[in-house]
């Protein structure tokens, strides 16, 4: 098998796959395990990472498909400080048990990326991928619109 | 004097690290020289097991050890909560598709998986399984459990786990102008929380630890420390936050399973479920009820009669409470002078069903609430008007020998319809509904804290509930923050690990709040004492010149905050205060529940709906949630499980089901078929409110949330599809299908 | 664990020499459905061939000789986010934004959905109406289907060993005509249909229709074109009652299963609803009333 070269959260890591699919190289590779398993068949989106600029279920994507690609996981969101849409899940109480919320932020994140100023409309749709059982949807559909709207 | 925490919604303690993915849930956790386990499965419900053939998966790579029912102790331990029926493998026979034949534990998930698909199971496929409520009653049927695991029990040569009978009043049809009898069906659903249940132990010295996304840690202790036959000092149960649970991670499922393992193999072992594995892991019970409710002309209630069976599935589990608690309450929050209540929980040959958000209240609400509505549309009486007629005013007696009504009901109840502009003017196709449900918290418990004062004035508390989502690290930060005056930021909720935190029995029912909040606050009290004793000692005065109250301390010297008296408090050689709280309530062993309630969670669920008369389509446009909450600690919290509830509670109103084929397969396991609400499928415009008169036995006066908000989902949508079309569904979910058929039988 | 090999060429003639190599061989772009069974071991491909470094496959959606090509990488959201395509072709875009999630849509190109021959898919009712072709390139050179020839039976494709789908080649749509695409299910996001419709329609001055295109889908084995339904529409005045007709046409022209999503009575008689709502929205669409 040849080597693979994937940049997570601006760090380029080289390596061979003995893992099948991004999720798994994420996770159990780098020991990222902010994305989470749970249906592992792109319905329930708890393994959502940004990669080129959009967001995928990483579940969905080979180990080599990634050869050469730009991921961004939510351990690469906040810098020094929690980022803006970190934050306004804090402040909104958006996370209940918390284990979807990698996910909707990283979809969050790649909806605010190409559109700073969502309807709520927008912000459903946008996050219809990815389930959340607390339903958290509502404090959720806030926090994005809290995030787009800036620092009041 | 307080410090302003109750009533604010601070950021969630434990929030950071769940928006950075550093929280760490049991999946998340990886144990040196762990071995990853597969469970070994037939593809039918009822299978008579001939013999395992292990022999190629031993030879396969990677395989380190295989688990068969004869490598376990003989008999095979059995365990669950209320009976200890459930076995670590299938005995002879599997119950459920989905039961765990045989194990396998290698070296990679991959590994472990190939050698699972090599085990040949010799088995036999029986046939007339066990699958519906007429199956259970039908006395042709095969016994789901041999007899001779209850013998001397009158039912066990019959599928009624056990009955429950409750009764008041004498049922006299003559008395009521009006009966209601109908049959009302409610699905099979599962609690589908997003982090699979996940289990890994350990062996550790003559002991074991186990991890566990579980609800209940000092539950699972006790049956690792039974079945293993290790004192409970050995048995060390981790607890990470569960990734969501509501009610399906309380009892212990596959731990056993894996410390067999763990200690057979010598090494760690792990094993993660597959969503799909949930589905036959754990489940709501399904139910059918018959009811028959008697009014007056006027809408008086003069009977309710209850014939509830609910088809609780292949083991014990918790479900007999289930069925007997969620029963004693079916008459609902009504004064109602004649009841009749018969609910059996019937064994079935399906995955076995457990404790979920609601613990039986929805299934019965949804009976009750609909024959409310019934009899208000014949009678000519307005749906709010009739509940308001009927409902129990504070201090009322609604059930004998129960707790009585603990809330102003009524203002909860017009809140709900103030919210909806209920009697509003409605567009075509449009509908409104309400209904109430009533559930009964605890009616036992028993929670210790620690709280740790430091000499910096920070403070530690330790307790053993489990942080799932509905935020109890948070609330205990703000009952700390306000007993001792401390900012939140400077208290540390240490959870989730029984060798650390003192016992609590565990975290369901909506009680901790009410029950850990009131250790905590002893705890913080007990704390108080010390400081008042020592300023006292001190100052050389007595104690009764030295006031601590809320973060104060009132000397003759004056006043001042705990933090500021900390240090003379403590001395030249500084430590700490360390308190300790217990709350203990007992119950009463002569009250059918062993208990009365502690407090009741009173919700009105009000919605407007739009159907499309010719596709069935139904849009739920506005949703409103009102509960009687005593106080909210956290408005933000009690927002965000009141309106999770609703939302989970429409998926079992319009979408979520269970489906079996006809050998009873669950055929649609996973997230592909089984639909749960998306973020387009919330309501448009979703409203929650909370009455808070302060009337609550918990801290501050606050009574438990967390259930409240699916109660009266179903009943509330289904009385708003019946305004907006005509049509009545008895059956949930209310599916386009159901609403199609129903308009076209109609015509 | 796939246990697959993984190939990404450059070029469609190594792509095709790599397809026609071996049996056993799957071509992969978004992946949303083959990546699923492979994880589940429901496919297992000795070499899973990626096309998605093949320049004359990478995104576009061009316009030229009154044909709108859409090459075979392209995927849903491109789709969504094309301004040509929301103008003119409503129905196609209506289709592409019900598939999956976002993150699916991210992945999952319109050829996929295409090749993956499911007749519950979304988008090949709308291709269906729309008199789309679909233009294959293989070992023994290019050649064109329509879609009703390409989609042969349930997931069965007209696609022979080493063949892929290049584009998907739509007719620019005349003046006064248009498209909608209807779907009913039980959730609202990430649901599979228990009906769908593709509906275009071209009117002439006077409201009469001149051409009709059809495509049903979760009511056969494969997408289904109602003939007779687009029959009736032909020559006749754009009408609520020439609607309602077709739309019973076309539910007589279909025999829908039971399945767990629905029951096949239940898909029957939604069709002719689907049929005459989608018809009348493509007509209000079209800017020519009634």
């Amino acid at each position: 098998m040849k080597q693979i070269v994937l940049t997570v959260n601006g760090r380029k890591h080289s390596y061979i796959p003995g893992e099948s699919f991004l999720l798994e190289v994420l996770r159990d590779h780098l020991e990222l395990t902010g994305s989470k398993v749970c249906c592992l068949e792109g319905e329930c989106g708890a393994c959502t990472v940004i990669m080129d600029g959009k967001s995928v279920n990483s579940c969905l994507i080979l180990a080599e498909e990634a050869d050469g690609a730009e991921i961004i996981t939510v351990e690469g969101l906040a810098g020094e400080d929690l980022s803006p849409l970190q934050g306004a899940f804090l402040d909104n109480a958006a996370a209940q048990c918390g284990f979807c919320i990698p996910g909707q932020l990283m979809a969050a994140q790649a909806l605010l990326d190409r559109n700073p100023s969502p309807s709520r409309a927008e912000v459903r749709e946008a996050l219809a991928g990815n389930l959340c059982r607390c339903a958290g949807y509502e404090q959720i559909t806030d926090a994005v619109l809290d995030a787009a709207r800036g620092p009041t | 004097m307080t410090s302003g925490m109750v009533g604010a919604s601070p950021r969630r303690v434990g929030g950071p690290e769940r928006v950075t993915g550093s929280q760490r849930y049991v999946a998340d956790i990886h144990l040196p020289g762990e071995l990853h386990v597969k469970l070994v499965t037939l593809d039918a419900p009822r299978a008579r097991i001939h013999s395992i053939d292990t022999s190629r998966a031993e030879q396969m790579p990677g395989v380190v050890t295989v688990l068969t029912p004869d490598d376990l102790p003989q008999p095979i331990p059995r365990y669950g909560p209320q009976f200890q029926d459930r076995p670590v493998l299938a005995v002879e026979e599997t119950k459920y598709h989905g039961e765990p034949v045989a194990a396998v534990a290698a070296e990679t998930p991959e590994e472990a998986a190939r050698a699972a698909a090599a085990i040949r199971v010799d088995h036999e496929i029986l046939e007339g399984g066990v699958f519906s409520v007429a199956a259970a009653l039908d006395p042709h049927s095969p016994l789901v459990q041999d007899p001779s695991m209850r013998t001397g029990n009158p039912l066990s040569h019959t599928n009624v786990l056990a009955e429950h009978r409750y009764e008041w009043g004498e049922i006299d049809d003559s008395t009521a102008d009006l009966v209601i009898d109908e049959k009302y069906e409610f699905p099979m659903v599962t609690q589908f929380a997003i982090e699979p249940h996940a289990f890994m132990a350990a062996p550790d010295d003559g002991g074991i630890e186990v991890w566990s996304s579980v609800q209940h840690p000092f539950l699972l202790q006790k049956t690792m420390a039974s079945i293993l036959g290790m004192p409970l000092s050995r048995v060390r149960i981790h607890a990470p936050d569960p990734g969501g649970g509501f009610g399906g991670k309380q009892n212990p499922k596959y731990e056993p399973l894996v410390a067999f393992i763990a200690l057979r193999a010598g090494r760690p072992a792990r094993l993660i479920l597959s969503l799909a594995e949930t589905f036959q892991a754990v489940r709501r019970s399904s139910a059918e009820i018959r009811l028959r409710t008697g009014f007056t002309s006027d809408g008086t209630i003069v009977f309710q009669d209850f014939q509830s069976n609910f088809l609780i599935g292949a083991y014990g589990d918790i479900a007999d409470r289930v069925v007997g608690k969620s029963n004693y309450l079916a008459a609902g929050p009504y004064r109602v002078p004649n009841v009749r209540i018969v609910a059996r929980g019937l064994l079935s040959h399906t995955t076995p069903s457990t404790a979920m958000r609601g613990f039986g209240t929805p299934q019965l609400g949804w009976a009750r609430e609909s024959n409310i509505d019934r009899a208000a549309r014949q009678l000519g009486i307005d749906r709010l008007q009739i509940r308001l007629k009927n409902l129990a005013r504070a201090g009322e007696e609604f059930i004998p020998n129960e707790t009585p009504a603990d809330g102003d009901w009524a203002q909860t109840v017009e809140r709900a319809a103030k919210l909806i502009d209920w009697g509003a003017p409605l567009a075509d196709g449009a509908g409104r509904g309400l209904a109430i449900g009533l559930k009964s918290g605890p009616t036992s418990g028993l929670s210790y804290s620690t709280v740790r004062l430091l000499a910096d004035g920070s403070a530690v508390v330790y307790a053993g509930t489990s942080d799932m989502g509905q935020g109890a690290r948070t609330i205990f930060a703000q009952i700390i923050s306000e007993e001792l005056g401390i900012e939140i930021d400077r208290i540390t909720v240490t959870m989730g690990d029984t060798a650390r935190v003192p016992y609590d029995q565990q975290t369901s029912a909506s009680r901790s709040s009410v029950l850990m909040g009131n250790a905590i606050a002893r705890a913080c009290a007990d704390i108080r004492r010390q400081i008042q004793a020592k300023v006292a000692a001190r100052l050389g005065v007595d104690v009764s010149e030295v006031l601590v109250e809320l973060g104060k301390v009132q000397g003759p010297e004056g006043e001042s905050t705990i933090g500021e008296s900390l240090a003379m408090a403590l001395g030249p050689l500084g430590g700490e205060f360390t308190g300790l709280g217990e709350m203990r309530v007992e119950g009463d062993p002569e009250h059918p529940l062993g208990g009365r309630a502690v407090f009741f969670e009173l919700h009105c669920a009000a919605c407007e709906v739009n159907v499309d008369r010719e596709t069935g389509e139904i849009e739920v446009a506005k949703y409103v949630t009102v509960g009687d909450v005593g106080r909210a600690l956290n408005p933000r919290q009690v927002a965000g499980q009141d309106e999770g509830a609703a939302i989970m509670g429409l998926g079992h109103t319009l979408m979520e089901r269970m489906i079996l084929d006809e050998t009873g397969r669950i055929i649609n396991m996973g997230a592909v078929d089984y639909r749960i609400l998306t973020a387009m499928d919330v309501p448009m415009e979703m409203v929650s409110d909370s009455i808070e008169n302060a009337d609550g036995p918990g801290p501050f006066g606050i009574k438990g949330v967390s259930e409240g908000g699916l109660l009266a989902t179903a009943p509330a949508v289904g009385s708003a599809v019946t305004e907006a079309v005509g049509v009545v569904i008895n059956d949930l979910p209310i599916t386009p299908e159901r609403i199609w058929k129903a308009i076209r039988e109609q015509r | 664990m796939s246990g697959s090999r993984y190939e990404r060429p450059a070029s469609l003639s190594e792509a095709v020499t790599l397809l026609a190599g071996s049996d056993n061989t799957h071509p992969l772009s978004g992946g949303t459905d083959l990546a699923v069974a492979m994880r589940y071991g429901r496919a297992k491909p000795g070499l899973v061939v990626d096309l998605k470094a093949i320049p004359e496959l990478a995104p576009s959606i061009e316009m030229a000789d009154g044909l709108l090509a859409i090459t075979a990488n392209t995927v849903m959201t491109d789709l969504e986010n094309d301004e040509r395509i929301r103008k003119l072709l409503p129905a196609l875009v209506e289709a592409a934004r019900v598939v999956g999630s976002v993150q699916i849509r991210n992945r999952a190109t319109l050829a996929g959905n295409l090749a993956n021959a499911s007749p519950a898919a979304d988008t090949p009712p709308v291709l269906m109406a729309l008199g789309a072709t679909i233009v294959i390139h293989g070992p023994s050179g290019i050649r064109a289907l329509s879609v009703d020839d390409f989609l042969v039976d349930y997931r069965t494709t007209a696609l022979d060993p080493g063949e892929l789908i290049v584009a998907v080649q739509i007719p620019m749509p005349a003046r006064r005509s248009s498209s909608s695409f209807l779907k009913l299910g039980v959730r609202r996001a990430m649901e599979i249909s228990v009906v769908c419709v593709g509906a275009s329609i071209e009117l002439d001055e006077d409201g009469s229709i001149v051409k009709a295109g059809l495509g049903l889908g979760s009511v056969a084995p494969v997408t289904l074109r109602p003939r007779n339904a687009e029959k009736l529409l032909v020559g006749n005045t754009a009408s609520p009652e020439l609607f309602a007709a077709a739309g019973d046409a076309a539910g007589g022209e279909c025999s829908p299963i039971d399945d767990l999503r629905a029951s096949g009575e239940y898909r029957k008689a939604m069709v002719p609803v689907l049929v005459r709502r989608a018809l009348s929205i493509a007509q209000e669409r079209s800017g020519v009333g009634v």
